[in-house]
């Protein structure tokens, strides 16, 4: 299997998935916020009937699935990131009565510190340039949850070259989030 | 080979090789390439460095695509195979599942994972239990139930007959169902109820969304989740939760003996009256007290109104004796036969009038419209007695007593007159029917007053003042600023009190031009007023800030925050920290500003000493006070610290809705903020009700185009989105936008959030192309209003590399 048509994000299938997945992680939270606990199962729970939905749906490649499923979240997270960090600027308060917009995005259950995230997102576009492959296990590894050998199958290569892949990844976002952290 | 690759081949060499021997190693494979060196040199290092983010997941251990879709292949619970997800309930979802040994669809009730627990377990069981008894075509059927393992847990299913159709309130919604057809739905409902209540078996939470209409339009009542045995007693026959706005009085309070079958019919009679009225039942207090005729449409009316009315009786030893009393009375009502439910005794109608109109009853009403009448009165008789002095200057003596006389009656008149506003303010009940009456004999007045009779201006003048500040707060701000307008053009004169009075008037209009939405209207009077405070010096203090103060609220109104910022410090110079309402006033508004500027601790910290004196100097219930309750109630909220937050703008709801009234346009403000609130807690379903509550206020009171109408709108369509209900936010949005361009200037800064807004839905529904244009323009319109540092300026700029 050569390596698989990167997920597009203009698809009909992305679109759904992504408010699927929204939906999914808002419900969740809104859960937290009463509770202050995650609800994990209940997330994985409800996810899973969503997609299998999309599957229903539309007969898809399971990678492709999982594929959309991890940018989605990716897009979720970071768009999330960004506005709590507009909020920390007093950006999202802008009058009384209107504060509420830029709380649209959703309140994902991420506890990544949403600084790391929006940098990482940043650092994984660029590494989208240099190696499409490196980014995309990126990806599916953290924001899909997916393991090497899944990652193996999705990207047609063997499970050495993911682990290789994601050591160097690993160590060049390090570096590259490091270094915007703390410019020299 | 690319760099890149090169830099991974050497850098797996690197890791791979023993650590003392990676720098030779490096330096012979680069050759003389320093450059290639230096990166994997630094790669290594990153590498070994500890642990970091990137080794967990972004939602840590607990989302796993893979696992998700793994699963995905096997929702199997004992024999059934879950499809989809079509009910999402607070403890249970329920899915479309097929039996697996009869291919049959069923509905398929499960417990939520996160709800999970023994009482959960059983409480399932007993709904199936109950459910077995019941044997009725208007009553989803129970085809099964039992424990089952789901995702490694012991848990519970129920399998359910599917019902294909809509809910009772969609359904009568889309199909426009006919009041005939509205009224049978109804009758087969509450029979179905009935002989649930005949088999021991209380439904407790009747609801339009408990009802479906199947393809047929045949009612099938669903959800018996919160059914008791009525044989059960005490704690056990208490359901949980219900939803208030169709619960009985009794059971929302909670400590009244508590009668399930009686209760039940109450929600009967709250669901008939929402299909029959189209009102959506928010009017909770409508329905619980004393329910006005005003709001009675074409359907509901005469018999049928008896019928609904019985059923939503307070007392329940008077309510409809049983849900099928009510089915047989809406089938005689549709068979033109008399209904027996009982007219209400006048006995009743009296005390419950009384109730609700204390003072009224108490001859204020009359009281007040005598005053009215002799004020009109006593600007004619000074005008008989000045003609009769000129006409018969033979009867001199006799006209003098006379004109001394209406003179004197003049005096009284005009304070009268000056008091008659502050008695309704603080009379008049603000529940619907007294405040009706008081407003109808307002504008009777309004219309009935005589034009300005020469020498009598004083009276008039007073009496067009006063009654226009009286009918402001009924709402009617167009005959308000009416009103006020007759005043000022009578109000001439260079003395002192008369420019004093003349600037308040101005202000008076400008305060009633603001509510009513025109914000450019007002800001020209209050200009007016400070233009007489500039050339007079004689203009009282009090009356400067008050001018200062207003254009400080008006500025805000129009979103000059820079130019309020301004006035604001240039008033604490002027007029200093003197106590009183203007200057609490203005703490408010600074406030307000700090909040904006998403300083909450300092806006926080500013209000909360001014709230405090707000009470002790002005009272709980003045208008200052209230709005500190509010600025401050909406800082603590977007602090996200929600129980002060809750504290105060519950107290700020409760007070204006006193005070002002439901629909005043402050107690709109309050409702808004407090759906905002709601939304950051999370409760969601809650927030959309509170935000449509005041967008379609704000919509009646002060007009679909006004900014702050437009505001509710644009936060319940981010409420839709919230719920992923983007369809219906997306409409919500253009139409929004396209007010937005009909209502506001050009340059208002509010058209760029709209169109931001609208951008940041069509990203997500992946309509790049609009939301680009939409971001551009909203960035345009922005870059020429704010400063280039302002950051909205750089998030609508993050929005936009976000679009692929």
């Amino acid at each position: 299997m050569s390596s698989p048509t990167p997920p597009n994000e203009h698809s009909e299938l992305y679109a759904q998935i992504y408010e699927e997945i929204r939906a999914i992680a808002r419900r969740s939270m809104a859960g937290e916020r009463r509770s202050h606990t995650l609800q994990p199962t209940a997330l994985a729970h409800e996810a899973f009937l969503a997609l299998s939905r999309l599957r229903e749906a539309g007969a898809l490649e399971r990678t492709h699935v999982v594929a959309l499923a991890s940018r989605a979240i990716r897009r979720i997270l970071v768009n999330h990131a960004t506005a709590r960090l507009a909020r920390r600027r007093g950006d999202g308060a802008r009058r009384e009565e209107l504060d509420e917009q830029l709380s649209d995005e959703l309140s994902a259950p991420s506890g990544a510190d949403p600084l790391e995230l929006v940098a990482l997102n940043e650092a994984l576009e660029e590494l989208e340039r240099v190696d499409a492959r490196q980014a995309q296990l990126v990806e599916l590894r953290f924001f899909g949850g997916l393991s090497h050998e899944d990652i193996a199958r999705i990207q047609g290569v063997s499970a050495r070259t993911v682990d290789a892949d994601w050591a160097l990844a690993r160590a060049w976002l390090r570096r590259r989030i490091d270094g915007a952290k703390d410019p020299r | 080979m690319s760099r890149h690759s090169q830099i991974r081949a050497l850098f797996l060499e690197a890791l791979a090789a023993p650590a003392a021997a990676r720098e030779e190693l490096l330096r012979r494979a680069c050759g003389g390439d320093e450059e290639l060196r230096a990166e994997v040199e630094s790669l290594v290092e990153s590498h070994q460095a500890e642990e970091c983010f990137l080794d967990g997941g972004a939602l840590g251990s607990q989302f796993r695509v893979s696992e998700a879709l793994a699963r995905s292949d096997e929702l199997r619970v004992g024999p059934y195979l879950a499809l989809a997800l079509i009910g999402d309930g607070a403890s249970s979802l329920v899915y479309r599942a097929r039996d697996t040994r009869s291919g049959v669809e069923v509905a398929l009730k499960l417990l939520r994972p996160g709800a999970l627990s023994a009482q959960a377990i059983e409480d399932l069981l007993a709904e199936a239990e109950l459910l077995r008894r019941l044997e009725h075509p208007a009553i989803a059927r129970c085809l099964d139930a039992g424990r089952a393992q789901l995702h490694g847990a012991a848990s519970a299913y129920l399998a359910l007959e599917l019902v294909r159709g809509t809910t009772l309130s969609v359904y009568v919604r889309s199909s426009e169902a006919s009041t005939r057809h509205r009224l049978e739905l109804l009758a087969a409902v509450a029979r179905a109820v009935h002989h649930a209540h005949e088999r021991g078996c209380a439904h407790n939470d009747l609801k339009p969304d408990n009802i479906l209409v199947d393809g047929e339009g045949r009612p099938k009542v669903i959800d018996f989740g919160a059914a008791r045995s009525l044989r059960s007693s005490g704690d056990a026959a208490r359901p949980p939760g219900g939803t208030p706005r169709y619960s009985s009085p009794e059971r929302r309070s909670g400590d009244a003996p508590f009668d399930a079958v009686a209760s039940d019919v109450y929600s009967l009679g709250a669901i008939a009256w929402e299909l029959l009225t189209a009102k959506t039942p928010d009017d909770e207090r409508m329905l619980g007290e004393a329910r006005p005729s005003a709001a009675v449409t074409l359907e509901l009316r005469g018999e049928l109104e008896r019928v609904v009315r019985h059923a939503l009786e307070h007392d329940p030893a008077r309510r409809c004796p049983s849900a099928a009393f009510f089915a047989d009375e809406l089938e005689r009502y549709l068979a033109g036969v008399a209904v027996l439910s009982p007219r209400p005794s006048a006995a009743r109608r009296l005390a419950e009038f009384a109730r609700a109109n204390r003072v009224l009853v108490g001859g204020f009403a009359a009281t007040l419209l005598a005053l009215l009448a002799g004020v009109a009165g006593t600007s004619w008789a000074l005008q008989r007695a000045r003609e009769a002095r000129d006409a018969e200057r033979e009867q001199r003596e006799l006209a003098e007593v006379r004109l001394e006389q209406a003179q004197a009656a003049r005096e009284r008149a005009v304070q009268g007159a000056q008091i008659l506003g502050e008695l309704f303010r603080r009379f008049s009940d603000r529940s619907r029917d007294g405040a009706e009456k008081v407003e109808a004999a307002l504008v009777d007045a309004a219309s009935a007053l005589p034009p300005a009779v020469e020498g009598a201006e004083e009276v008039q003048l007073a009496l067009h003042h006063s009654l226009g500040v009286a009918l402001a707060d009924f709402g009617r701000y167009e005959l308000t600023v009416e009103q006020l307008e007759r005043a000022l053009a009578l109000a001439g004169g260079e003395r002192e009190e008369q420019l004093e009075r003349r600037a308040i008037l101005l202000l008076d209009i400008a305060a009633a031009q603001s509510l009513r939405g025109d914000q450019l209207a007002s800001l020209a009077r209050i200009d007016e007023a400070q233009r007489l405070a500039d050339l007079h010096a004689s203009i009282s203090a009090p009356t400067r800030l008050r001018c200062a103060v207003a254009r400080a609220t008006a500025l805000l109104e129009r979103g000059r925050t820079e130019e309020v910022r301004a006035l604001a410090a240039q008033i604490r110079a002027q007029h200093g920290y003197a106590p009183g309402p203007l200057s609490l006033a203005l703490a408010s508004i600074e406030g307000r500003l700090l909040t904006e500027e998403g300083r909450f601790q300092q806006a926080i910290e500013g209000m909360t000493p001014a709230l405090a004196a707000a009470r002790a100097q002005l009272g709980e219930r003045h208008d200052v006070t209230l709005g500190l309750l509010n600025n401050l109630g909406s800082a603590w909220s977007q602090a996200e610290d929600f129980a002060p937050a809750e504290a105060l703008l519950d107290a700020a709801l409760e007070g204006r809705t006193k005070v002002l009234g439901e629909r005043h346009p402050d107690t709109l403000q309050t409702v808004h903020n407090l759906a905002s609130l709601r939304r950051r807690q999370g409760r969601l379903e809650e927030a959309l009700e509170l935000q449509a509550r005041a967008a379609r206020g704000r919509a009646e009171v002060l007009g679909p185009l006004h900014p702050r109408t437009l505001l509710s709108r644009n936060n319940y369509a981010s409420q839709l989105q919230a719920l992923g209900r983007f369809p219906e936010a997306l409409v919500e949005l253009r139409s929004l936008l396209a007010s937005a361009e009909l209502a506001l200037p050009e340059q208002h800064w509010q058209r760029g959030l709209y169109r931001r807004n609208l951008a940041v839905l069509l990203h997500e529904m992946g309509e790049y192309d609009e939301a680009r244009t939409n971001y551009r323009a909203c960035l345009e319109l922005w870059e020429a209003q704010f400063r280039p540092d302002d950051p909205r300026l750089s998030d609508v700029r993050h929005l936009l590399s976000l679009l692929p």
